[in-house]
């Protein structure tokens, strides 16, 4: 008989992670274009700097953030909205300038910066008489 | 130009128990901008917010992403917390560019909640961490237990 071995992964997730079940939500956003480049916005409360990832591939930005719990599920008296790590992808259309991507988060707000490339830049061409 | 995101990516499954409904994927595609409510954009007048007990304390959190501690007012009297918030527009030069997307809320509101216990209003500690406004509000001194000592 030919079998072929699965390796089975034995990693538990350890039960003082709160985060670990947490659901993704879609983060908001807000999107300018201007002659320069793109600005992105998105709201990410809760997230830290050390727990967002950027990433820019093959024409996609792709933003994942994750929220660290302050506290280990309570007893809500009142609970309004559940507590998740964000993940969104936006296609782009333009080409961008790759290497001058950047990314900066203030007060649980996201805002990543894509200047165009230069061949997506509008030029205004002179039209000879 | 920005095109749309892709389908695979809309993150409220964790609400909606019928996600993986053929038909509801296909209305989620059809109907684009289906959000959380906290999302709806403009439309959005009040941040949800959260609450619970911890010992003698009522903790209250609020997600309040972009906000800085200037913008925040709290006020308590007795049982009643109310929660004034101005949230500015990001900052672009409106003559050269145009919006591709706007679903974050701007402006103001004010919200008043009624909670469970009167406060101790000197003692309310507020704090604005990466965008997460959490009240620690203790409660008057008369909501909490009296402990006992017992004579030797």
């Amino acid at each position: 008989m030919n079998t072929t071995a699965i390796e089975v992964k034995k990693t538990q997730p350890s039960m003082d992670d709160k985060s670990d079940r947490m659901p993704y939500f879609e983060a908001a956003a807000d999107i300018y274009e201007d002659p320069d480049g793109i600005s992105v916005w998105l709201d990410t409360p809760g997230a830290t700097p050390e727990g967002v990832s950027v990433t820019y591939e093959n024409g996609a930005l792709s933003v994942e953030a994750s929220v660290i719990p302050t506290v280990s599920r309570p007893q809500y008296l009142l609970q309004e909205y559940e507590l998740g790590h964000y993940r969104r992808t936006f296609r782009i259309g333009i080409p961008v300038d790759v290497e001058n991507i950047a990314a900066d988060l203030n007060d649980g707000e996201l805002h990543v910066r894509l200047p165009k490339a230069h061949a997506a830049k509008a030029r205004k061409i002179a039209v000879k008489s | 130009m920005v095109t749309t995101d892709f389908p695979m990516m809309r993150g409220l499954d964790a609400w909606r128990p019928s996600a993986d409904f053929p038909l509801t994927r296909f209305f989620d595609s059809v109907f684009e901008d289906v959000r959380p409510l906290w999302a709806i954009g403009a439309a959005m007048q009040t941040p949800p917010v959260n609450l619970w007990e911890e010992g003698d304390n009522v903790m209250l959190e609020c997600e309040l992403p972009g906000v800085k501690a200037g913008e925040v007012d709290i006020e308590v009297s007795g049982d009643q917390l109310r929660l004034s918030v101005s949230r500015a527009e990001p900052k672009t030069d409106e003559r050269k560019g145009r919006w591709l997307r706007r679903e974050r809320a701007v402006g103001q509101f004010t919200r008043t909640i009624k909670l469970p216990y009167e406060l101790d209003a000197e003692k309310v500690e507020a704090k604005l961490h990466n965008g997460v406004l959490t009240l620690t509000m203790p409660k008057a001194p008369h909501h909490r237990p009296h402990r006992v000592k017992l004579l030797k």
